[in-house]
């Protein structure tokens, strides 16, 4: 086994961060113990010697996300127990030497976390039904990203199933778009961007068999801290006013300014504008996407398009226009907003210095290319 | 002297942007609002540093005084991952240096149009902050020496012009039009997207400076690159079909109408065509549809100016004419004359859009019959009438625009339904009580 020569900070940061932001918005003393509990799994995966300890890791953070989730939707926990088996197969096999079995468990953990259709089920219940708890385990989605780079991310995928599995990817990113441009809620806006941002992650991991591992890195990286922060902040909106449908009269951004500039800016970082990480990881995510297949390059183009006007018009729909009543309940709390400037603080480093997320990819490219993957076949 | 260059063009780019960073933190982290002056004090000053800045460059390379020949700025590298790298390279060249000194001056002089224009407007604080965002987006586009920080640049300016349009919220009309703008712009940049990419891969490289030996580049590969960024260039200039947002742009304050609309970012996509002059050079097809859509726009954009009811609407479709022009400048080889133009057009237009308020003052203007081509109708009354009614409708582009976006949203609405039902299936919580 080689070794990753640092821990992975910056990483390990981003996906606690997120983690926390929900819960940190809103105070509860059960979640504070389920927050400790995941974040040490998730720094004892991102740490973890070999590849069954840090898959275990995932598969334990994902039954205490079962748990959490039970009580706002059995499709999510459910979805969330799959995952965690599917990480303890991956495990297993990885412990074993099976690498290909490893790696393809593994895309399955991402995917379904991820909601990338049509394994997007139990992500899209817990969208509608908890923002905030959708939000939340993009944390340990980091981490398991991170581990699949670092464990079996260097197992060569058969170039078929690559030039299947990586178009049928960007297709659906462009479905989800094009589900972004025709919702009519806020929930249902939020569904369509987590299951377009999880379609762009399962492409770049798979892109980056053929370029580099910072593409899927920073793509994960961004998609937890905008979609977490959009969470956090649609629970913030719908504690204030109820659920947000497009046809209700808006002008939150009267009442509420704060909220909606959070809300406004944390959209755009999710649709890749210059300053957010979202831009550079976009970036790299064509190139590597250039190299595997033009179609799904041309397509990971249109889909963040589509959820950039898509973003834009609800944005405008929620928070914007005349306010036909008074709204009196008050702007974001102090909790809310440091929550809100974490995730916020987060994007804009890593939009303006991505070398303190890309060297980390760096790294697991080193070792990936200092210890090749053999197979039991292979020795 | 050489680092004081530098630092001449780090300031151009830097002023605007620490003026947009300084407002932002005293509006969020103040507990009460900031008055204008505390507003106009912290976001001009940035502006004028690069007004100044701009042309202390500009003169110097005009008078050959400069240090730093023509050529590129390297000031190191923004992000480098295996053999991919992000240069952080700055561009001197006479059209560069043209367009900053030209957008920094422009800008600052709104900015101090706007005190007194927008004085007790409610969103005084946020126009200023999106015209600092202007600002810099201007400057990254003019000195970009690479296409990833171009597109930056390019980014921030469609995004403020979005912002601008739908600056009076209250009413409904500005924020469709400013989705629509903003949904053409991010239509448009595909091809800018997809045109760095295809550079990276034919160049290894995305410096404007390798743009050079373009002609060395097999046909379909100088036509592909050549094709997405007229394309992108089409969009941001509102040449035809992407014409249909320029006119709903209106609905934004006078002085951004002015500035963007006017002056500056309109004029984007022409600075974009005169930078990458040595690739349109090598795509002879892409040239052709430059200048045909080029002077197709002039004419479309000429025929509804003359029958449009409203003064800024009317300047609006002047200025596309004029654009139009300057592409077809562009794509026939001339770029000097493109620039030359550009500049001209942009110190007119400007004083041109800042008057247009006066102007339906004075005259009185508002909801009287449009002015018809009076030689037109001495001598073909009848193709005279057709146009007409033809320009009111503006040539009924809205209508067909909607049958190319029509299917899509058919489309979109069919998946929604199709998931909506798939998610019903795989639901535990929707099949019974919990």
């Amino acid at each position: 086994m080689t070794l990753l020569p640092e821990f992975p900070w910056m990483t390990g940061l981003i996906a606690i961060a997120v983690s926390t932001a929900p819960i940190a918005a809103r105070a509860g003393g059960a979640d504070v113990l389920a927050i400790w509990l995941l974040a040490a799994l998730m720094a004892g995966a991102l740490a973890a010697p070999a590849p069954a300890v840090a898959f275990l890791a995932i598969a334990l953070a994902g039954a205490v996300h079962a748990g959490l989730a039970w009580r706002w939707s059995r499709t999510g926990a459910v979805m969330h127990l799959t995952a965690a088996g599917l990480c303890a197969a991956a495990a297993a096999w990885a412990g074993t030497g099976r690498h290909g079995m490893a790696l393809l468990c593994s895309l399955l953990a991402v995917g379904l976390r991820a909601g990338v259709p049509p394994l997007h089920s139990g992500a899209a219940a817990l969208a509608e039904r908890a923002s905030g708890h959708l939000a939340q385990q993009w944390g340990s989605l980091l981490t398991l990203i991170f581990v699949h780079l670092r464990w079996v991310g260097a197992t060569p995928i058969p170039p078929v199933a690559l030039s299947v599995l990586v178009p049928l990817a960007a297709a659906a990113a462009v479905g989800s778009g094009l589900l972004a441009l025709v919702q009519t809620d806020l929930r249902g806006l939020y569904r369509a961007s987590a299951t377009l941002h999880g379609s762009l992650v399962l492409c770049a991991i798979l892109a980056s068999t053929a370029h580099s591992s910072a593409a899927a890195l920073l793509v994960g990286a961004t998609s937890a801290l905008s979609l977490g922060g959009l969470g956090t902040l649609i629970a913030a909106v719908e504690a204030r006013s109820g659920p947000v449908r497009f046809d209700d009269p808006g002008g939150r951004a009267l009442a509420w300014p704060i909220l909606a500039a959070a809300f406004g800016v944390l959209t755009a970082a999710g649709v890749s504008i210059p300053g957010t990480a979202g831009f550079v990881a976009d970036d790299l995510l064509l190139h590597g996407l250039w190299l595997v297949s033009r179609p799904a390059t041309v397509a990971a183009v249109i889909a963040p398009a589509l959820l950039a006007v898509a973003s834009l018009s609800a944005y405008a729909r929620t928070f914007l226009g005349q306010a036909p009543v008074r709204r009196i309940a008050p702007d974001l709390s102090v909790r809310e907003r440091v929550a809100a400037a974490m995730l916020l603080l987060l994007l804009v480093s890593l939009g303006f210095l991505p070398a303190l997320l890309s060297r980390e990819a760096v790294r697991l490219d080193d070792v990936a290319r200092d210890a090749p993957i053999t197979t039991p076949d292979s020795r | 002297m050489r680092n004081l260059d530098t630092w001449l063009l780090v300031t151009q780019m830097a002023g605007p942007a620490m003026g947009l960073l300084a407002l932002t933190a005293r509006v969020l982290l103040a507990s009460t609002p900031a008055r204008e002056s505390t507003v106009y004090r912290i976001i001009v000053p940035g502006l004028a540093l690069s007004a100044v800045s701009s042309w202390l460059s500009a003169g110097e390379h005009a008078l050959g005084l400069a240090l730093i020949p023509d050529g590129e700025v390297d000031l190191g590298t923004w992000l480098r991952v295996a053999d991919y790298r992000i240069p952080l390279a700055l561009t001197i060249t006479t059209p560069t240096l043209v367009y900053a000194a030209l957008g920094a001056t422009l800008t600052l002089v709104i900015a101090v149009f706007s005190r007194t224009y927008l004085h007790r407007e409610p969103g005084f604080a946020r126009f200023y902050a999106v015209l600092g965002l202007v600002a810099t987006g201007t400057q990254l586009v003019a000195l970009a020496g690479a296409l990833e920080l171009f597109f930056a640049g390019w980014e921030l300016l469609g995004l403020a012009s979005a912002l601008l349009i739908g600056f009076y919220h209250e009413r409904d009309e500005p924020l469709r039009s400013s989705v629509r703008a903003f949904a053409t712009f991010r239509a448009a940049d595909a091809g800018l997207l997809l045109a760095t990419v295809g550079m990276f891969s034919l160049f290894g490289s995305t410096r404007f400076a390798d743009l050079e030996t373009a002609h060395i580049l097999p046909s379909a590969a100088a036509t592909a690159l050549a094709a997405g960024l007229l394309l992108s260039a089409m969009g941001k200039s509102a040449q035809l079909p992407f014409s249909d947002w320029l006119p709903r742009a209106m609905e934004g304050p006078t002085p951004s109408s002015a500035l963007c609309y006017g002056a500056v970012s309109i004029h984007a996509g022409v600075f974009l065509l005169i930078r990458v002059q040595p690739v349109l050079a090598a795509a002879p097809l892409v040239q052709a549809a430059g200048i045909a859509l080029g002077l197709l726009t002039a004419a479309y954009a000429v025929l509804i100016a003359r029958t449009h009811p409203d003064a800024k609407g009317a300047l609006a479709h002047a200025t596309l004419a004029q654009v139009g022009l300057m592409v077809a400048e562009v794509c026939a080889g001339w770029p000097g004359l493109a620039l030359a133009h550009m500049t001209g057009h942009a110190l007119l237009r400007l004083g041109q859009f800042l008057r247009a308020p006066n102007l339906i003052h004075d005259h009185h203007r508002i909801g009287t019959a449009p002015a018809r081509p009076m030689w037109l109708h001495r001598h073909w009354p009848r193709l005279a009438e057709r146009l007409y009614a033809q320009a009111v409708h503006r040539l009924r582009l809205d209508d067909h625009l909607q049958q190319v976006v029509a299917p899509a949203f058919t489309a979109a609405r069919w998946l929604d339904r199709t998931d909506a039902r798939f998610r019903r299936l795989t639901d535990i919580d929707a099949r019974g009580p919990r």
